[in-house]
Formats: C-alpha cells, structure tokens, sequence
C-alpha cells in the first residue's frame, strides 16, 4: 500500500496526517488499512443495522504493537475499539466514534498448552474452534462452544463472556478464564491472574471477562483446559406441544440431573432445518428437544434412560437417541446452524436473546405466541432451554414498514417480559449498542453508577470502546443511533 | 446442438482474442446480472471468515467471504468503485467454496464471485487490445487446456525431462530459473509424470454381474496428466459391475474458461459435452476430478445464469447436470464391492475444494478407502482448507498460492503419511510440487488408484 | 490475640434500606472506617485495622429471598449461615458446590467476601463460578447490585467477580443468587500412603488422564494427615505422605471410580490404601475442610502454584517443619507454621525458602493468618504485581473515602507499593 498525499487527505477525516504517519511508523503498509474501499468492510459486524466507518484499521502482531497504537490514541486523544473475528450480534465492534480498529486477527498464536496443570496461554485472534482442534487426541478441550466458534476468536469470547449449547454443565467463558494480559488506555500492560489459582487481590480477570472491550484490549488469555467427557449419550425427543416440551426440560433439570446441553427447537425451526439439513425431523412435531448428556460411561446410559422415562411420562411421542457420531454431529449442526436456516422460511428475521429462570420457560413461550398472535408476526423458537436462554426468531418482510414496527414492538415486548419474569435482556450475545437502551430497564441509577465507577477505573478517558454497554449518564443511551428497523440477522 | 467448439470459441488464440475485444461491455454496472436476492442470503454474521483460507493468511476481512460479498454488492449497489485494491481483494479469492460449507444461511458463494469475476474479465477485455491482452494466459486458457492431446505434446518435453531426471538436475542447477517467470512456474507444478497407458476405449464392460451403466468423463489436463487415474477409475467401475463408456467426442469442462470469464466460450464446451454424453442413456455421467465435476454439476446453473430464455439449452445442460457423480459419491451410493488385497499403508486423505465443498463429498472417499484392508487412515489439521491450487490460481497469485501450499503440505507432513491420497489434479499437482520443494518422495495418489491396487492385489511401491 | 486498634462498636441492621441509610449518614457524617462481619471466622486475613470503626454485622440479614428449586438457584442474605443454607438447599437434593470450613458460623457473605473453599474445588470450581447476582452496598451508601437470577447473563458488568474475595473492601454483600448443584447420591475417598512423595507426584501425572473424574485430589504429608484422620475419627494410615482422592455421583458410579482409582494407582506402589465410603466419608470430607482454616498455628498461608508443581513446594514446606495439605490438583498449597515459629523474625527465614520457590515457579503466597504486629513484617499477599495499582483504582471509585476495611488488602500506606 503506498502513501501519497492525495490518500492521506481522502482517508483523513476523523484522525490527523500526523496521527497517520506516526501511526504508518508503527504498522508499515501490510499492518494498516486506511483507504476508504478497504475500511468499508469493518463499518459493521454481525449486527448490521447500525454502521460506522473506522478511519483507520491496523493490525498488530504483538502486545508491543497494541500498546503503541494505544499510547498513540491516548497522545492525539482518538477513541479504539479492538476486535475479533466481528461475530458480535450487538454490535460490540461498532466503531461508533470512529477512530481506530484494532483488528487482532493476526495475533493468533497457541503461546502454550499444558495438560498437566490444565491450561492453555493463546492470543486473542485465536479461533475458538482452532484451540479445541489443536487439542484433539490430549483428552482436554476448550469447553465453551458457541454456535459461532468455528469463526469467533477466543479474545471476543473474553470480552463478552460467550456462551454455547454446553454451558448448561461446563459454564460459561468466565468459568474457564483463569487470567490474561491486557493493555490499558494508558499504554500499560497489566497481568491479571494467570496460571496459578488464587492470585490475591480482586478477580480482575473476571471483572475483565465480559466488559465488552470497554476496559482495555486483551492481549493474552491463559484458559483452563477441560478433560473430555468420557462418554456422551444424544438425545431427541419429540413433543406434539411446547407446553409439554418445556414443562419435561424442568421435569429433567428437577431430577437432579445436569445435562450437557438441553436445547429446544419449535416446528417452524425444525421445518427450516429439515429443508437445510434432511436428517428426518418428523414436520408435524410442535416441539423437539435435543438433550445431551455425558460423564462415565457407567454413569450416561443411567442418566438417558431417566431422560427417556421424563420425556415419555411428559407426553414425548418418541424419543430417539444418536447411533453414531456423526448422527450426533448431524443432530449439532441442525442446531447451531439452525439461524442460518431460517433464511429457508423468511426473507428478513429478527432473532433476541432473552433469559428466564427455566421454569418460567412455558410461561414465556406462551407469551410469545400471544405477541406473535397480536402483532400478526411469525415467530418461531430456537432455545437453550436449559439455562432458560430464549432465542425467538420473528420472521418479516422488511420492505413492509408495518411489518417492521410490529417487530419491533414484539420484541420488546418479550425482552421486558423476560426482565418481569426475573430474567434478562441478553443471555450471551451482549449489550454492545444494540440493547444499551434496555440497561435501565434491568438496573437502576445506582447499579449503573457504580459500573461507570468501575468503567472509570480501567479507562478513565473514555478513549476505548466509547458508548458501548452503558448508557450515557441521565439519558437513555441512545442519542447516537435511533433503532429504526430490525436487521436480518444470524444468531447463536 | 450442431454447435461446434473446436472450431468457433475455442480456435485460435487470435480470433477468441478478437471476439472478446469485439464483446459488447456488459449491460450496467459490473456484476449487474447477479441475482440480487443472493446477496441478501447472506446475513453478515462472519460464520465463514475463519474457512476462508486467504482470511486465514491474512486476518483482512477484505480478504475473507463475508468482506468480499459486502465488496461486490457495494459495487453492484454504486456505493463503491472498482478500485485496483478491491479487484485485488476480489482475485485473491481461491473460489474454493470452504465459505459455503460454513455458511449457515445457504449463501452461494460461488454463484456470486463467479459471475461477478466474468462481467469483471469481460469489461476488462473490453479494455485492453488484442495486442496488449495477456498472451500467455489465452495460450494455455485457449490453446493448451481445452485439447488433451495438445497438452499431451505440450508436456511431452517435461515428460522426457522427467523420465531422464534432467528436470531434478535443472532444477537443481537453477536453470529453471531463466525460464519465464511463468513458465517455470508451471514446470514446478507438473507432477512427476507417468507413462499414462494409452487412451481409454470406448467401452469397457461390467466385471461380474451387471450393476449399472456409466459414462467416465476424462477431461483435459487430467487426460493429459493422470491418464493412470482414468484406467484406475475404469477398472474400479468394472470391479463394481459397471459398464463404462468414454465418449470420444467429449471436452474440456470449460472451467477454467469460465473461472476467468471466457463465460461464452465455457457455455460453447458445457454444450459440446452435453451433446457427447448421452445422458438419458447412462445411469450416472462419473468423474474423477473434483474441479470437472464441480463445473459439471453447474451446467445448468451457468445456462440459466447466461442464457435465462433458452429452456432447450436449460433442460439440455440441467439434464447432464443432474447425472454428474464424482466417482466416489457414486460407488457410495451404489454400494461398494469390498476390495481384498492388502495395503499396509499410513495414509492421509487431501480434501480437494472442489469436492468436499462445491459437491458437498465428504465422507464417501473416506468411507471407500476405510475399505482397503490395511490401510490406515490419519485424520489431518485443517483440512478444509485449500492448498492453494484452485485452478490456475497457483499461476495468477503465486504468493498466496505458495503460502497456503506450504501451510497444507505443514498439516499433511504433521500426520506423517506414507502416501497422500486426493481426488483432483490440481490438487495433486500443488502438493507434488511442494513435496519437491520441501524434498519429501511421498506419493500423491487418486483414491482410486488405490483401490484398483488392492482390487488387484498388487502392493503399492513407492514411487 | 487482640488486634491492634480492634474496632470497638457494632451496628446490626436488620434491613438492607436501613444499611444504606446508616452507610450513607455515616459516609456523609463521621466518616468512621466500616468493618463488615460475618461469622467472624476470617478477620485475620489482610492487614489488621488502623483505626477504630464500627464493625458491622450481617447477622440479622439472613433470610431466604426467593428459592425455586427447579430454577437451581436460591436468592439469600448474605448473612445466612452456611449450615443453615445447607440444610434448606438439602430439602430439596440439592447443594452449594463449595466446601466452607466452620460452616456453623460462617456466613454466605463472608465466605464470598473471602473467596472461601476446599477440596472440591479441583472437580466443582470456586464461588466465583457459583455466584450469579449479588446486591451490596457501597461506603456511601447506594445500593447497588449485578448479574442476575438466571444462570446464563451478560448485560453489565460483572460486579459479582469483583465482590468475590474482595474482603469487604468494595461494598458490603446484603444478598446473593447461587446457581445450586444436584446433590450427589454417594461420595467416597480414596485415601492411600505412599512411601515416597515422588511416587505422589507420578500418581497425580497419571491421574491428569484418569478414566475417572475426581472431584478432589488433596495431598497431605503426615502431619496434616494425622490430623485429619483423628478429626474424621477414622483409623487411617497417616504417618506416610498421602493422596486422597474424592469422588462423587451414583453409587455404582463411585463404586467404578474407586475400583479404577485402585488399579491405576497400582503401578505406583501404595504402602496402604483405603477407599472410605459413606458416612465416614463425609466425616473425611469434613475434616478435609476443616483443616485449612486458622485455629492455634502462629501463621497459616496459602502457596498458589502450578498442579505440577504442587508436591515439589510441598516437600520443601515439610521439611521446615510446617504441616501441610494440597489441593494438588489446583496447586493450593496450605501450611500452618508450628509454635516454633515464635517471633517474626523466625517466620521470616523460615519462610524465606518458600518465598524463593513461588517467586521462581511464578506463583504467589498469601499469608491467611498471623500475629497482627507481623503484618506489616511479612508480603502478606506476596510480591505485588502491578495489576495492584489498577486494585487500588478500583477501590478509590467505589469507595473514595476510602471508609470500608480501609487497610486490609493495602496496609497502612495505600500510596505506598
């Protein structure tokens, strides 16, 4: 890429020449996008309905290289936001005051694995799927496995706590960070925890997990390793009614067992997926969940026959168990790519991310026929029943501005609904800017009063990740963007 | 169809030149004739970046499907201009289609940045005069590719080179070297040639009792090259109880045309072939090269894409189309014969793009070779990913193409095999080349060549 | 031993709205430093107080919020003893997966303000990974809360990580949400004495790829496990360096895991070994527990290092003389210094050795317990890293008075590294 003046005036709108050059100093032309056709890809990520141009993209192969463009921004006073593979579904890269993108695809080394103490140091552009690949045959995994893994980097998975179908049993990514290096808005570099347990003082590597990139840019995160189930047993029952569906996943979870993974997915889904997958979803089903169960092999096939006599006492018609592993990785892929099937059933859809206590989960569902029914939208259901993490999909046409509005006011509708029910408004996806203006429906003034003290206390300027997760102090936290339409959107 | 290719699209260097030149430049704006609505199948979400092997190397979402999608539909939408960087973005693409087996939403990725890339070579060519047009390329695009037996000359030297190892001394000396750039090039890739037999018949009968009726495709470079896969193939296919028939008026597939947006010339090939093969009359139209039987398969797609009115042309091209099997998806489903002979063997499976993501086959190759008794097979890293052959990519971005065949040959050599097994001549011809780079003699071999060994019950030897 | 400057009033709300309002009187008026109490089982660790203050204390605040059992979580004060919410969460099979020492009188808050636990942890994890919402109040008096009642929440921060053995610095814990566990059918140990620790350390490799899934692998030389085994009241072989091995589940589940414990321990030559089954399992399992905590030792600490490198630090710690028990397969390493150790300066060179392992294994020791006129002698939390100074910022935006356990985690001189 070569520099002329002409290119430094065109792509020098929100950041200096100065700030350019000292930044070309650092980054060389492979490190570093700043023309304009080439920023154009990273104006968005998985959420597309608000779009902003970075003014400069760079790509650091090292904490050196972080922590200079950081002190950079912190001289000339320009905002950053880091990002991963740009999965988000909340907009956590949106570069909303423009600046700089610190891109950290190409720190994406697997530092060190070691089984004996069960852990693993990595950079933060490593994917997710590529530390379990790389562990394959150790007897260890990476246990957090979002839909989205075999794209999203393990430093998005720091930054907004990701979830996956199995953290029902394992937990989410918090549970399995033990510690990680980090740069500051201020240019320094701080551990946090690390490879021993127990370090003293505050867990700032949990209070770090989750932040959403708005604390600093992590650099390193050291994980802990998990050894592989010994054996899994895969299920799929099929229910006539939700009703009976949901009420079976509190029967399970009341028996004291612990599944895996316990995931539901209503007819309009499993019509999708049947057309995208063929595995032999029965289409007149109202309701099927696909339960997993694992630990000793003593113990599995104890635990799926106790699943069995549930979901048959509960109403299941039939209840089908994996024959084969590839059955089972068939059944998996039905269901992480499940919102990508939907695009079967519907030009545009809409998917949320809401959260109730899982018995409250026949309540909710039956909530959301009745929006759907009022506002005359299609809604269809993908859930992590287990944990109570809805996904309902509100299928539309978005060149009907009706149609639109009814979205939109649906989904609202639920999210508060799932807040009265004692949930929450996002379960894994993350607040980023999409849902900032439903902070002050879950927490009041003081609650976040005190996470701006806490935001204060990593990036006091401000300069890192600029209007994300929090709404500005007494407003609604969303004077820089009015959501006016719904995207079509993938979700996990 | 009385069209005939040999003498129209496909003559000379010179006419096919003077006909582009005298193109008309494509209605609109470039990519103009792309279904719009497969733009919008894709849902921004980024599930694909970390499939697509050029985003692997380089972390640039430009350089990654979801990027190029938004790069294409924002230059069909007028948001952005046709820069040199972002065609470069765009010629990066391997068009390996790892994007779309990762893609949950269904996007066709290859039904988009190969049309885009042929309304972008056509308003290039309209550009450019005959005289300054890339001469070597239409060489090989016009002349060498679409003629087996052309291309069996044209490799006769680097044959004899071979069978005398004069090829390892020059290469060894550097004299390859002052070849052109290019031409070199090409001589790093060429595999170690074996005498291939000579051509197939026309027809080659059932072994055993009778199963089903199939036609083998035996293409350009791959009749050329790895004319020893076609006889495996065959031999296979009468082991299964087939009859084979190898029409002798068939031709090149048209792919590598079409991939660089000789568009019309392809369709001209895509009809000699539907003319060649009867493909009412067989039960299955069986190949063994994953690239050939990807554009095969595609037949109907291209027709529709470039001549939407002809239905004749539709149904004539679809009807082909709908009986194409690469040769393992075939023996998958009519059920394999099991194989006797031994081979002890530590063998690795190369997945070939063309295969595992434009036709979706998998596990079938996997599931044959299982078969062969004693035969071991090690399950690699990565290995979705392209090893950077894609067609003539290997020539027209060398850097990337090194770069990935360097991180394939990595993950393959991790497995330590005895013999690489893969189903694509390009394939084959990219990892070949880059074993001798890195001075390993492991055998790159068809699947079915090993199967016909131990049909046979003839030892596999090294070499 | 009394404290220097041991705070002198105690203030006992019985409301949380009453907390906030005596914090906030407090925080605009006198501005005395605040001690939360629990059971008062942990005011050792830290810094002793400078000043007087009021000690302020949960207990009144103990009642159960909100307990769907199905859900699997509970909402409590945090003043609830743990005995108590054990036995509430026992009606229903169910259980807190973390194991707290003196549980009749520790409290819910305590134990999540001092990040407590014990052997399960190699197999069930820490409260970190238990504590789903929280509500406290700051030293000025605002209530405040994060998380949630449901397992799987991201919007906010997660404040819960950061009141999670923070010592009552930050905010004082009014209530908690748990994410609750089945109880298991069956437990039993595995308790088998080696003539060598080396054998020890080979055994732990080896159960790094065990067909079994223990939920605690606790070592303990034979001071500790004399100790142990005469709390538990078993007749266990203890004069040779133990590992004991805790599993849990269905009882042929157990029954399996002990059989295959056997036989893959086998290669490394036993002296004894005994598989503890059913109740005097949960004696055993107690007295695991409870030996971790402070009683009459002049110094207790707590070494973190690697897994691997845990019985290497523990052989060093036995032969001056100190007793001590591992989570082994954590790397928590505990030991009490006996009443040789009478002066500081004796705890000092003692230590000395200790401190020159986990700075050379990159770990950290934390001293858990000792005279209060040592404190300032000794690293109590080890060299300090600079993730310190980002410590101190943090309590100086939630508690800018600096009023609640002002010296505990930063000593007399907070400015001072």
């Amino acid at each position: 890429m070569t520099t002329t003046d002409h290119d430094v005036s065109r792509s020098a709108a929100g950041v200096g020449a100065a700030f350019l050059t000292r930044l070309e100093s650092i980054f060389g032309e492979h490190g570093l996008i700043r023309q304009p056709e080439e920023l154009l890809v990273y104006e968005c990520d998985g959420y597309v309905i608000e779009k902003n141009v970075p003014d400069v993209v760079v790509f650091p192969e090292s904490t050196e290289q972080v922590v200079k463009v950081v002190n950079l921004c912190a001289e000339f006073q320009v905002p950053f936001v880091p990002r991963g593979a740009g999965t988000s579904l909340a907009g956590g890269c949106l570069p909303v005051g423009g600046g700089v993108m610190i891109s950290l695809t190409r720190m994406k080394r697997i530092l060190e694995v070691n089984l004996r103490d069960r852990y693993a140091v990595v950079e933060p552009g490593v994917v997710n799927l590529h530390l379990t690949q790389h562990l394959k045959g150790t007897g260890y995994h990476y246990a957090p496995d979002p839909s989205s893994q075999g794209a999203c980097t393990i430093g998005g998975n720091f930054a907004t706590n990701s979830g996956g179908p199995h953290t029902l049993k394992y937990g989410v990514t918090v549970n399995h960070v033990l510690g990680a290096e980090v740069v500051l808005p201020d240019g320094s570099v701080v551990q946090l925890g690390g490879a021993v347990e127990d370090t003293p003082g505050y867990d700032l590597t949990g209070l770090f997990v989750g932040s959403e990139g708005t604390f600093g840019v992590c650099t390193r995160v050291t994980v802990r390793l998990t050894r592989d189930p010994a054996a899994c047993r895969t299920l799929l029952a099929v229910f006539n009614s939700v009703r009976e569906a949901t009420q079976s996943i509190s029967q399970i979870i009341g028996a004291g067992i612990v599944p895996a993974a316990l995931e539901m997915m209503d007819q309009g889904i499993i019509e999708a997926v049947e057309a995208a997958f063929h595995f032999g979803f029965p289409l007149d089903a109202a309701a099927v969940l696909l339960i997993e169960v694992d630990g000793l092999e003593v113990a599995v096939d104890d635990e799926a026959r106790q699943i069995i006599a549930i979901c048959q006492a509960g109403g299941a018609r039939e209840v089908r168990q994996a024959n084969s592993p590839r059955e089972r990785q068939l059944l998996w892929k039905c269901r992480k790519q499940a919102f990508g099937a939907i695009g079967r059933l519907s030009p545009s859809y809409c998917t949320q991310d809401g959260v109730v206590p899982r018995t409250k989960l026949p309540e909710i569902q039956e909530f959301i026929t009745a929006v759907g029914q009022r506002h005359a939208i299609r809604i269809v259901n993908v859930f992590h029943a287990g944990d109570g993490n809805i996904h309902p999909i509100l299928l539309f046409d978005e060149r009907d501005s009706d149609q639109v509005r009814r979205v939109l006011e649906a989904s609202e509708e639920i999210l508060l609904k799932c807040i009265e029910l004692g949930g929450s408004v996002t379960g894994e996806h993350g607040i980023g800017v999409e849902k900032i203006s439903l902070m002050h429906r879950l927490f009041d003034a003081h609650d976040l009063d005190v996470m701006r003290s806490v935001r204060q206390a990593f990036n006091p300027g401000g300069l890192c990740s600029p209007m994300k997760m929090l709404p500005t102090a007494g407003a609604c936290g969303m004077e820089h963007v009015m959501q006016k339409r719904p995207g079509r959107r993938a979700a996990l | 169809m009385t069209h005939d290719p040999t003498t129209s699209a496909c003559g000379e260097p010179g006419r096919l030149a003077g006909s582009a030149t005298a193109a008309p430049q494509p209605p609109g704006r470039i990519g103009g004739q792309i279904d719009y609505d497969k733009f919008l199948d894709c849902v921004h979400c980024g599930l694909c970046t970390a499939a697509c092997p050029t985003y692997l190397e380089t972390g640039d979402e430009n350089n990654g499907p979801r990027g190029r999608i938004y790069l294409m539909r924002s230059v069909v939408d007028g948001r952005l201009e046709l820069t040199p960087r972002v065609n470069a973005h765009l010629d990066l693409c391997l068009d390996c289609r790892s994007c779309e087996t990762a893609c949950p939403s269904g996007v066709e990725y290859g039904r988009l940045i190969e049309p885009f890339r042929a309304s972008q070579r056509r308003a290039e060519a309209a550009r450019q005069s005959a005289r300054n047009a890339d001469w070597f390329h239409r060489y090989i695009l016009y002349c060498l590719f679409p003629y087996a037996q052309r291309l069996r000359w044209a490799l006769a030297p680097a044959r004899l080179m071979q069978q005398l190892r004069l090829d390892r001394l020059l290469e060894t000396l550097g004299v390859i070297k002052i070849l052109p750039r290019r031409l070199q090039r090409m001589q790093s890739f060429l595999p170690r040639l074996l005498p291939g037999g000579p051509p197939l018949p026309e027809f080659l009968p059932a072994l055993g009792p009778k199963r089903a009726r199939v036609a083998l495709f035996t293409g350009c470079v791959a009749d050329a090259l790895f004319r020893h896969a076609h006889w495996a193939t065959a031999r296979v296919l009468q082991q299964n109880g087939c009859d084979v028939v190898v029409p002798r008026t068939q031709v090149c597939c048209g792919a590598i045309h079409y991939h660089s947006g000789a568009d019309h010339p392809a369709l001209a090939l895509a009809r000699a072939n539907a003319a060649a093969f009867d493909a009412a009359g067989v039960d299955a139209v069986v190949v063994n090269v994953a690239g050939c039987g990807s554009m095969l398969k595609d037949y109907g797609q291209i027709a529709r894409e470039l001549e939407p009115a002809q239905a004749a042309l539709l149904a004539e091209l679809g009807g082909l189309a709908d009986k194409v099997r690469d040769v393992s998806q075939f023996l998958a489903e009519l059920g394999l014969i099991a194989p006797r002979g031994e081979l002890k063997l530590r063998a690795v499976y190369q997945d070939a793009c063309h295969l595992v993501h434009a036709q979706r086959v998998r596990e079938q190759p996997r599931d044959l070779l299982a078969q062969i008794p004693g035969l071991e097979l090690l399950s690699i890293a990565e290995p979705e990913i392209c090893c950077g052959a894609a067609g003539s990519y290997n020539l027209t971005e060398p850097e990337m193409s090194d770069r990935l065949a360097r991180r394939k040959l990595a993950n393959l050599l991790a497995a330590d095999p005895q013999v690489i097994v893969t189903g694509n001549v390009g394939c084959s011809m990219q990892i070949q080349s880059a074993l001798r780079q890195a001075r390993r003699a492991i055998p790159v071999v068809h699947p079915m060549e090993l199967l016909d060994l131990s049909y046979r019950g003839v030892a596999f030897s090294r070499g | 031993m009394p404290r220097v400057a041991e705070p002198i009033d105690e203030y006992l709300p019985t409301t949380p709205g009453e907390l906030c309002r005596w914090m906030a009187e407090n925080a605009d008026g006198e501005q005395r430093p605040v001690y939360p109490v629990g059971g008062r089982t942990a005011l050792r660790f830290g810094y002793p107080a400078a000043a007087p203050g009021i000690t302020l204390s949960t207990a009144q605040l103990a009642r159960v919020v909100d307990y769907p059992a199905r859900d699997m979580t509970i909402t409590v004060e945090a003043g609830i003893r743990m005995d108590d919410l054990a036995a509430v969460l026992k009606r229903e099979r169910q259980r807190l997966a973390v194991d707290v020492a003196q549980a009749h009188r520790a409290t819910l808050g305590g134990a999540i303000a001092t990040n407590t636990s014990g052997p399960r942890r190699y197999g069930l994890g820490t409260l970190r990974d238990y504590v789903i919402g929280v509500s406290a109040v700051d030293a000025l008096g605002r209530p405040f809360k994060a998380g949630g009642r449901v397992v799987k929440n991201v919007a906010g921060y997660d404040l819960c990580k950061a009141l999670v053995g923070s010592l009552g610095t930050l905010g004082v814990i009014t209530q908690a949400t748990l994410k609750l566990r089945p109880a298991p059918e069956a437990s039993a140990l595995v308790w088998a004495a080696f003539d060598r620790l080396s054998l020890i350390d080979a055994a732990l490799a080896r159960l790094a790829v065990s067909s079994t899934r223990p939920m605690a692998l606790e070592l303990l030389l034979p001071g500790a496990a004399t100790a142990i085994a005469a709390e538990a009241g078993l007749d266990l072989p203890a004069h040779r360096p133990v590992l004991c091995i805790g599993v849990e589940g269905a009882p042929h589940e157990v029954q399996w895991q002990i059989d295959e414990l056997t036989s893959e321990l086998a290669e490394f030559h036993p002296h004894d070994l005994v598989a503890v089954n059913a109740l005097e399992s949960l004696r055993l399992w107690f007295a695991l527990t409870e030996y971790q905590v402070v009683s009459d030792e002049p110094l207790t600490f707590q070494a973190s290092v690697r897994p691997s490198q845990a019985v290497e630090f523990a052989a060093c710690a036995d032969q001056l003389g100190i007793s001590v028990q591992a989570h082994a397969g954590n790397g928590i390493v505990l030991g009490h210094l006996s009443d040789r150790a009478t002066t500081l300066a004796a705890a000092h060179s003692l230590l000395a050795p200790l401190y020159d392992f986990v700075r050379r294994a990159h770990g950290v020791m934390t001293i858990l317990n000792c005279p209060p006129d040592w404190a300032h002698g000794l690293p109590l939390f080890g060299d300090l890293s600079p993730a310190w100074e980002l410590m101190r910022r943090l309590k100086s935006q939630l508690d800018p008075k600096n009023l609640l356990n002002p010296e505990r985690f930063f000593g007399r001189t907070p400015r001072d590294a």
